[in-house]
């Protein structure tokens, strides 16, 4: 398993090496007498304490969250809980999402994804024998997350909930509770979308400029058109690193939510076809780190977290390439962000360490026959 | 039931992000590869920006280099009436204004109550004036502004200023060469694309150099600054001596057609070309017309010579200085009686020029005429030039014509034809197109265009050309043009003086002086014409213009390194050699 893991922290490191090289060419805008902070040595300290954070993750066994993951989910909570009140919580363009200490902020959002699904991985490893039970196991399982979730969407962060939710859903489902459960699920969460789309009208009016992009191009439908001008102007070769034009204000948060605009223009269809042959890579590995983990809650966690990642992934690049509507939802190990790409190496941390403590690679004859070997060992269970 | 498999669906919801991460991409390849056109485009649209810029307007150069026109930047004050702000005093701001520009309250004031965006206060402000706008400006003067413009400047001032010409306010050429040569001279503007972002800057690449059409284009002479002055200087002499209403002085290169210089009087200063009248201004060389006098007489001799008429040493009878031809009667100055062919140029004697022009029949000598250009302009590339009165053969007078013709009456000619047509004379017979724009070249150099000398026909064979300087060379000898005689040079020459019509008369009291003069005449280099309009006295050219033509010939000759003919030396000089 050693090797898995080695080629996964590679494929990280690809993505950390473009992050930075992104973050430093969308950074000239941003130098031109506005942002004065050096956003680059910002990024170098968040990397630092991200190393650090990733070699402590990796050296705790992971078997020990399973104790705690109680106490880390109360944190959570209360976390986003003092997020919402005024004073606390810092506002930014009309969501309250930050908590500021000292000179740095911190968003609880992105913990609580994590927190939430080692809680939720725990849960499900320890409940096996209660799937078939709606009270008891069902709706015991997922009611502090779907509290989190609920937390999270009333920021309002919308795209950090919808990631959330769908994970959850999918864990819950792997985990194996019976379909019929999940009617429940999808009624709940279409009441909750619909309230959301009549609260909030921006959401609306993204969703019709995303629909009519190339009519609303000035308007609402801006920030989709620019993208895809972004991405589309870059052809097979890119501008050019460093040659962008977008970033110089045609798009906000470039170094953030449309980091992979910028990729797409500077660097071409290749430069995007190699981000996107990393995300696969990583799935990959993920999935190997999962399926040959020595047990069921490293199983969970390790598709929680991957799955997590790799949705995000889509999520950003999709908004990017106009397939979904404008979310502000940061590229996983490319974007900028302090709290995102800290927590983001702790999970990889986690992953590496459920990676290294894999079953030996002698069992490991074939991909196919061990996941049934797992499947027949701990989840026998009756319909 | 069906075992639940944990694995399976691990696999198979990674794998469905893998796929989704495939959709991806092609969705990249769409935008990147089939949609790269209009992507490209748009962003090209939203995204260049561009500066104008203008480059001054060419110069002017003598054949040497030397500029005679040429661009400067100055400043001028505008302002943008909708920045004064509402409760400003605008009477006291108007009032400060006019008194650092020394312009009219009222007018000051009206430009304060506009309603235009943008009107100019003063055009072209002097460096001290600049200097105070500048400091009114950070004192609470924000709606004034300068704009940087270039202001034509002609070193020579009233030198030349009639080839020259001048230019407006607006940079574009109102006169002279200046006019002419617009297309060429014009300051041009050009843009330089650049980026821009989404705030308005503009964001410099790199500066490149300005696009080969744009560049300054300097318009290049014949005239020659040196010769231009010699001729000046010898004119104004004259001008000064005989105070006549207008003179002209040219300086004709005979071999390439080249105008060396080209002096009108009066003259004006083309820096404050508003001070002066149009009359003032008239480039008399190109476009005043006069009655050659006996400086024409010349060609009835070189067309006679031609068609072999003629021989230098044949007797013509001139009578008494009156002789009647039908019924025209002609005179002389001087009683000739029978004198040699040659004389009959030499002494300037009308008979004897008529008795050869009825020799050689109306129809010959009018080809002849026709064949030397009058009537016909240079295409010099002046403005104003004039075409000359040369009336067609058929139109002729029966016994006037051919008798007032060849001693040059009944023809008006331009200073430029005539010494266009004697350059024809020197040079063994071949009619140059004179020229006084050689080049246009650029600010390094190098030449854009080009106008070679240019033959436009023979009128003369080689011999009879020679025959004529012959005669010329005596006419200054001993002849009428003694005053051209020169210690340095041989000269050849011909006087001319005709009486002006004044009110359909040929007056007795105004005359127009001329002399035309070719040297050195052994080996003819350059032909100087100078006319006198209306002199003082008797306004003889051999007195009014000779001494000049003289002058300018030994200058120029020697300034041209040519070697003098003969070597007098005073007798300082002889007591030193020995």
């Amino acid at each position: 398993m050693e090797r898995t893991a080695n080629y996964f922290l590679c494929v990280i490191g690809c993505l950390l090496i473009i992050g930075f090289w992104a973050i430093y060419s969308s950074g000239f805008s941003l130098a031109v007498g506005i942002n004065s902070d050096d956003m680059l040595l910002r990024h170098s300290v968040y990397l630092c304490i991200s190393f650090f954070v990733f070699y402590f993750a990796s050296k705790v066994p992971y078997n020990y969250y399973q104790k705690v993951s109680g106490y880390l989910m109360l944190m959570v909570i209360v976390l986003l809980v003092l997020v919402l009140i005024p004073g606390i919580g810092k506002e930014i363009y009309g969501a309250s999402r930050w908590i500021k200490i000292g000179g740095f902020t911190f968003q609880p959002s992105e913990l609580a994804k994590v927190i939430s699904i080692i809680y939720l991985a725990n849960l499900l490893s320890n409940k096996q024998d209660s799937l078939s039970y709606f009270w008891k196991g069902f709706v015991g399982s997922s009611l502090a997350v779907g509290i989190v979730i609920s937390l999270i969407a009333a920021e309002p962060d919308l795209g950090n909930g919808i990631l959330l939710g769908t994970t959850v859903v999918l864990m819950l489902q792997v985990s194996g509770f019976k379909w019929k459960y999940f009617s429940v699920i999808i009624f709940a969460m279409a009441a909750g979308g619909l309230a959301m789309l009549s609260r909030f009208d921006h959401i609306m009016k993204r969703l019709n400029g995303f629909m009519n992009a190339e009519e609303l191009k000035s308007s609402s439908g801006f920030q989709s058109y620019m993208a895809t001008t972004s991405i589309g102007s870059g052809g097979v070769y890119g501008a050019g690193l460093g040659e962008g034009q977008i970033k110089l204000f045609y798009l906000p948060f470039v170094n953030n939510d449309f980091i992979f605009s910028l990729i797409g223009e500077e660097m071409g269809l290749i430069g995007i076809g190699f981000v996107l042959l990393l995300f696969g890579f990583f799935v990959f590995f993920g999935l190997k780190i999962a399926l040959n983990s020595k047990d069921l809650f490293g199983t969970f966690l390790a598709f929680g977290f991957v799955f997590m990642t790799g949705l995000q992934a889509f999520f950003h690049i999709g908004v990017n390439l106009g397939l979904l509507p404008t979310k502000g939802i940061s590229l996983p190990f490319i974007s900028y962000g302090g709290t995102s790409l800290i927590v983001m190496m702790g999970c990889m941390g986690i992953l590496y360490n459920i990676a290294l403590n894999g079953r030996s690679r002698t069992r490991e004859l074939g991909a196919v026959e061990i996941p049934f070997k797992i499947a027949s060992k701990k989840s026998h269970i009756p319909s | 039931m069906k075992q639940h498999n944990i694995s399976f669906w691990c696999s198979l919801y990674l794998a469905g992000l893998i796929l989704l991460f495939i959709g991806c991409f092609v969705k990249a390849w769409v935008l990147q590869v089939k949609q790269f056109k209009d992507h490209t485009n748009y962003k090209k649209k939203i995204t260049s920006s561009y500066i104008t810029i203008r480059t001054p307007r060419g110069k002017i150069l003598d054949q040497r280099g030397d500029p005679l026109a040429l661009s400067v930047r100055v400043y001028s004050c505008c302002m943008y009436p909708q920045m004064v702000s509402k409760d400003a005093d605008k009477r006291q701001l108007a009032r400060t204004l006019s008194r650092v520009l020394h312009l009219p309250f009222n007018k000051t004031i009206k430009k304060f109550n506009s309603t235009s965006k943008f009107r100019w206060v003063k055009r072209i402000l002097t460096k001290y004036e600049e200097q105070k706008i500048r400091q009114l400006k950070k004192d609470g003067f924000g709606f004034i502004d300068l704009v940087a413009e270039y202001k034509r400047r002609y070193p020579g001032s009233k030198s030349l200023s009639h080839v020259i010409g001048y230019t407006g306010v607006d940079d574009q050429g109102l006169a002279g060469l200046e006019l002419t040569c617009n297309q060429w001279l014009s300051g041009k503007s050009y843009k330089i694309y650049m980026r821009r972002d989404n705030r308005g800057n503009k964001i410099l690449q790199q500066l490149e150099e300005p696009p080969k059409q744009v560049r300054t284009k300097n318009v290049l002479l014949t005239i020659d600054s040196v010769i231009q002055t010699f001729t000046e200087d010898a004119l104004y002499m004259m001008v000064e001596k005989f105070r006549p209403k207008s003179a002209v002085g040219l300086v004709y290169n005979i071999h390439n057609g080249d105008v060396l210089a080209m002096v009108s009087y009066p003259r004006f200063d083309n820096n404050r070309y508003k001070d002066y009248n149009m009359e003032t201004m008239r480039n008399r060389a190109v476009n005043a017309i006069y009655e050659p006098g006996s400086t024409f007489k010349s060609f009835t001799f070189a067309a006679a010579f031609n068609e072999g008429l003629i021989k230098e040493d044949e007797m013509i009878d001139c009578g008494p200085g009156i002789w009647k031809f039908g019924p025209r009667t002609l005179r002389d100055s001087h009683a000739c009686h029978t004198i040699s062919t040659e004389n009959v140029l030499i002494k300037s004697s009308n008979i004897g020029t008529a008795k050869i022009a009825i020799k050689l029949g109306e129809q010959k000598l009018f080809q002849y005429l026709r064949d030397f250009g009058f009537g016909q302009k240079t295409h010099l590339g002046l403005t104003g030039e004039e075409y000359g009165i040369f009336n067609h053969v058929d139109k002729w007078t029966n016994h006037y014509s051919i008798t007032s013709i060849p001693m040059g009456q009944e023809i008006n000619v331009t200073p430029i034809q005539l010494v266009k047509a004697y350059g024809a004379l020197a040079n063994g017979g071949l009619m140059m197109k004179p020229r006084i724009i050689k080049q246009i070249v650029s600010e390094d150099g190098f030449v854009i265009q080009d106008w070679p000398p240019e033959i436009e026909k023979r009128v003369l064979k080689v011999e009879t050309s020679k025959r004529v300087l012959r005669i010329l060379k005596k006419v200054v000898e001993e002849g009428t043009g003694k005053n051209a005689r020169s210690d340095l040079y041989d000269i050849g020459g011909k006087t001319g003086t005709s009486q002006k019509i004044v009110n359909g008369a040929y007056s007795k009291t105004q005359h127009v002086g001329s002399f035309i003069g070719i040297a050195p005449i052994n080996n003819p280099k350059i032909v100087v014409l100078v006319v006198l309009d209306d002199p003082l006295g008797k306004g003889y050219g051999g007195t009014v213009a000779a001494p000049a033509v003289k002058l300018i010939i030994e200058n120029s000759l020697q300034y041209l390194n040519v070697p003098p003919d003969k070597i007098i030396l005073s007798e300082n000089e002889i007591e030193r050699e020995q």
